[in-house]
């Protein structure tokens, strides 16, 4: 008359484990589902009477109760479908209710009775505590990246309950595809890229330090084109982001790669008109990891850098400062992972001529609005800042292929080596006494520097971020600090005042 | 040369309120209309029998007629042309007081108690006037219904306060032979500094905002010598061009520099020009033709263009594209026969197109301060011979120095032209700079060219 088996739902990228208990007893025959599940979960019953009946099993005619532990959380999404079906069976009788008590069953019913994948299943595994736990095939290689889970595959709901009684077999486990170069081909190749010496720098300096870098050039002169290219030099991510990010991209509905595991740095390109909650995550009732998030360990890539809405720019300054996502709601809060490397572009001025002084025809007031829509604060976290004009029609035709990914890749992953043994990912995360431990400066360098405050008013905090890209050159070059002078003058050229400067 | 001499003296701390009474005391006080509009009336007819409104100087009636909104240059000539400013305000007055009984009961009223039909007669064919004069009654109607707002003593006390001074045509300060070939010459000047600084030569020095590093050292080059020559330099106060003329003036003890600008004497645009407002208003000379408060609309810089063009002797263009409003001034002032003087640019610079097209056109070519000299019939005197005292660049400097070209130049392309590791180009350029042979602007580096004495760009 009673039984009850656990699954759980997905809150941000976090796994929420829930209990599911059914009751079938005396009373006018109906299907009542308390603790607190929303729309899209309440329309469970249905679902699992339609699948019930076409899997040949019958849906009690009584009275049926459904309880969704802890009922102070909300639920949400179709992941309990399975569970509820089958607890709702054993409470009928028609399943040995011992069969469910130490499984967890996650899964989405088709009307047919098929078990369909859902989102967010590793991070739903992750969250059950260790033994048997039930997924959808299409789910299961993710759902094995825990390790600590037995995880058994089914395809239907008649299979579920066969095998449960005892009568059948799960579902053979997909074979495990591992990452190969096939999805490595997709990402376009530094070789195709003609001239852009100081872009092609940037970008190797950016991928090498996780420094953020702001690509400012005319239109068409390949900023998008640069951009796209950061991922075939990222190193792949460590054991512990990729996890992270597969839960995020699990969590967010994402296709992941036939392993399950993300091991390739994302690149995400939201389109300028994105919103505040797509792009750092939330939503009023479903809270859904945002494309910062989907970035995780990745690349955060904003096309027309100056058309995003002020307030999404202003949402990236939390997780650019912590590599979190902070989301609070009346009833829910989350901190989702968010961690990226942010690569802006735009144009350097309204009109977009800009082939330098003297070119551009943009009124002094225009110019003014154009560079104020980019707050100090976020301009500030560039760290790189290269102009990007278009290269002559020479360099255009030019067959020689420039220098390919897998070279700049062998580099970029020597430097982070050397920021490794530091004690940080890369660094742009060093901290300003462990830079100024890291990174000591010969006399010419601290002259150059100081240069620089004076010629350029650099604030402390410009400084150490100038400091850092010329400790990161260092790492590139193979040279051991103390930094040099042409270290510094280096990164101070990757960091020029390139917004809505032409006079 | 030095035309200050005026300036210590305490008599003329008070600049604006003292030159501007002598400029009116033909007019106000002694009810004689000797004020070169001709017809300048008592000066006493007044509103509502005013004490103050009495002894305002014709000046304080155009001024506060050139505050209202929508009187522009072409109107305020238009309403001057009718005489006796202080008729006019009062028939504008009184017109807005009789919306509802008639102007003739209204004049009556404003005449006192006395009832002076013959007046209230002379304040109804005065409207009747102004609204011939402007073809529009409705424009008249508007501008009566603004002038009821306008307290005249009051307005003209803030400019006196400001230390503003307002020269009206026919004035003897006024610089009548600028002005005889205009079409719409100015109806009067507000003016800040030393008016003395009209009275040698003028060179107007004019050209883009958005100019290029090469530009910007040519007018302040040009600046600098002919104020040291003694010539004045007129020029706009915008940002660019402008401002790198005004600086070069100020960078030497010769002629000081007169600005026209398009707003009123204390409203500074753009702002970042605000420290040679300063500058200028101290040690030159601002004109305008708007009353304090002003703001720069955009209509006003053509009607500054114009002025410009009327003060100078010869104007220079220095750096213009093919639409600039340079072009504008530089076409004007040839038509008004003014010698046109153009530098020529690069080709390929968008920034030298519109100098390029008035040169086509038969301007002369300007290569230095000496063919301005000469244009202006002065002896250009021994020139400075350029020295070259720059340290040579080292071979990597000297190949970067090779790929600028004297255009500017990005870092990007100096890279891709000489082939050299991004941090060698970095280092050459830092070299480079400290030598003197290149200057640096928003990540586009240039070319400087070597220069005769008297460093000191902005």
């Amino acid at each position: 008359v009673l039984a009850s088996t656990s699954s759980a739902t997905v809150l941000g990228a976090d796994g929420l484990v829930v209990t599911v208990e059914a009751h079938v007893g005396n009373g006018l025959p109906g299907f009542t589902m308390v603790g607190l599940p929303d729309a899209s979960c309440r329309e469970v019953g249905e679902r699992a009477r339609a699948a019930t009946q076409c899997s040949g099993l019958s849906w009690p005619v009584r009275r049926t109760t459904v309880n969704l532990a802890p009922s102070a959380e909300r639920k949400v999404g179709s992941s309990l479908d399975l569970a509820v079906a089958l607890a709702v069976l054993a409470a009928d009788r028609q399943l040995p209710a011992d069969a469910l008590r130490q499984v967890a069953f996650i899964g989405e019913l088709g009307l047919d009775g098929g078990v369909r994948p859902v989102p967010g299943v590793i991070a739903m595994v992750d969250a059950l505590p260790p033994g048997p736990v039930v997924v959808p095939r299409a789910n299961a290689a993710e759902a094995r990246l825990t390790g600590r889970h037995e995880v058994l595959a089914t395809d239907s709901l008649r299979r579920t309950v066969d095998a449960l009684r005892g009568g059948g077999s799960w579902a053979t486990l997909p074979d495990v595809v591992p990452d190969s170069g096939e999805r490595a081909a997709h990402i376009p190749d530094l070789s195709d890229v003609r001239g852009h010496p100081v872009g092609r720098r940037a970008l190797e300096v950016a991928a090498a330090g996780g420094h953020n870098l702001l690509l400012v050039g005319p239109p068409g002169s390949g900023k998008t084109m640069l951009a796209e290219r950061l991922p075939g030099i990222l190193p792949p991510l460590d054991d512990v982001t990729a996890l992270e990010a597969t839960r995020i991209h699990s969590a967010a509905g994402q296709v992941l790669p036939g392993d399950g595991r993300l091991r390739r740095a994302p690149f995400r390109a939201p389109h300028h008109g994105v919103s505040s909650v797509a792009m750092v995550g939330g939503g009023s009732h479903q809270l859904r990891p945002g494309e910062a998030s989907l970035a995780h360990g990745g690349v955060l890539f904003l096309d027309e850098l100056g058309e995003f809405a002020a307030p999404v720019l202003d949402a990236l300054r939390t997780p650019l400062e912590e590599g979190v996502v902070r989301i609070a709601r009346a009833s829910l809060r989350m901190t989702v992972p968010a961690r990226f490397l942010l690569v802006g572009a735009m144009n350097p001025c309204p009109c977009g001529a800009a082939g330098g002084p003297g070119a551009c025809r943009c009124s002094p007031a225009a110019l003014d609005r154009y560079t104020r829509r980019l707050s100090g604060p976020l301009l500030d976290r560039f760290d790189l800042q290269v102009h990007l004009p278009v290269p002559p029609p020479a360099v255009l035709f030019d067959t020689t292929p420039g220098e390919p990914s897998a070279t700049v890749a062998r580099r970029v992953a020597s430097a982070r080596r050397r920021a490794r043994r530091r004690g940080v990912i890369a660094n742009a995360s060093l901290r300003a006494a462990d830079l100024e431990r890291a990174a000591p400066l010969e006399n010419d360098a601290q002259h150059a520097l100081e240069d620089a405050v004076t010629r350029h008013r650099v604030s402390g905090r410009g400084l150490r971020r100038l400091r850092a890209v010329a400790l990161t050159l260092a790492d590139l070059d193979g040279i051991e600090p103390p930094l040099r002078r042409i270290q510094v003058l280096e990164a101070m050229a990757l960091r020029q005042g390139v917004v809505g400067s032409t006079p | 040369m030095n035309t200050h001499h005026h300036r210590g003296d305490p008599s003329r701390t008070n600049a604006g309120s003292n030159r501007s009474a002598s400029t009116s005391t033909g007019t106000g006080s002694t009810g004689t209309g000797t004020g070169g509009t001709g017809g300048i009336g008592t000066g006493s007819t007044g509103i509502g029998g005013t004490g103050t409104a009495a002894d305002l100087p014709v000046a304080a009636w155009l001024l506060a007629l050139a505050s209202l909104p929508g009187v522009g240059p072409a109107r305020l000539s238009v309403l001057a042309a009718l005489g006796d400013a202080a008729g006019t305000w009062s028939a504008l007055v009184a017109a807005k007081g009789s919306k509802a009984d008639g102007i003739k009961a209204a004049g009556s009223r404003a005449a006192g108690s006395r009832a002076d039909w013959s007046r209230a007669d002379g304040v109804q064919s005065r409207w009747e006037q102004v609204q011939a004069a402007l073809g529009d009654p409705a424009r008249a109607w508007a501008l009566a219904s603004a002038a009821a707002d306008v307290d005249v003593a009051a307005l003209w006390s803030r400019h006196v306060a400001a230390g503003v001074g307002v020269c009206v045509r026919g004035s003897p300060a006024w610089p009548d032979e600028a002005f005889a070939t205009e079409q719409v010459p100015p109806e009067l000047l507000l003016w800040k500094g030393d008016l003395d600084g009209l009275a040698g030569a003028r060179v107007a020095i004019v050209g883009t905002r958005s100019c290029t590093r090469y530009g910007t050292e040519i007018a302040h080059d040009l600046g600098r010598e002919l104020a040291a020559a003694g010539v004045a330099v007129v020029s706009g106060l915008a940002a660019g061009i402008d401002a790198a003329a005004h600086r070069g003036a100020l960078a030497v003890a010769g002629a000081p520099p007169i600005a026209v600008v398009g707003s009123g004497p204390d409203v500074v645009y753009p702002r970042a020009n605000a420290g040679l407002w300063d500058q200028i208003v101290h040690q030159g000379l601002l004109l305008t033709e708007a009353p304090l408060g002003t703001r720069p609309e955009p209509w006003r810089f053509p009607q500054r263009n114009r002025i410009i063009a009327a003060l100078a002797d010869v104007v220079v263009v220095v750096e213009s594209h093919q639409r600039g409003g340079a072009v504008v001034t530089a076409r004007h002032a040839a038509a008004q026969g003014r010698a046109l003087l153009a530098v020529p640019g690069s080709v390929h610079s968008p920034s030298s197109e519109g100098c390029h097209d008035l040169l086509a056109d038969g301007a002369s070519v300007c290569r230095g301060p000496s063919d301005v000299l000469l244009a202006l019939g002065m002896s250009p005197g021994c020139r400075r011979r350029a020295t070259e005292d720059r340290a040579q660049p080292d071979p990597s400097g000297q190949r970067v120095l090779a790929a600028m070209d004297w255009r500017p130049a990005s870092l990007d392309g100096l890279a891709e032209v000489t082939g050299l590791p991004l941090a060698e180009v970095a280092l050459a350029l830092d070299d480079l700079r400290r030598m003197g042979w290149v200057q640096e602007r928003g990540g586009w580096f240039e070319r400087v060219a070597r220069r005769p004495g008297v460093p000191g760009l902005p």
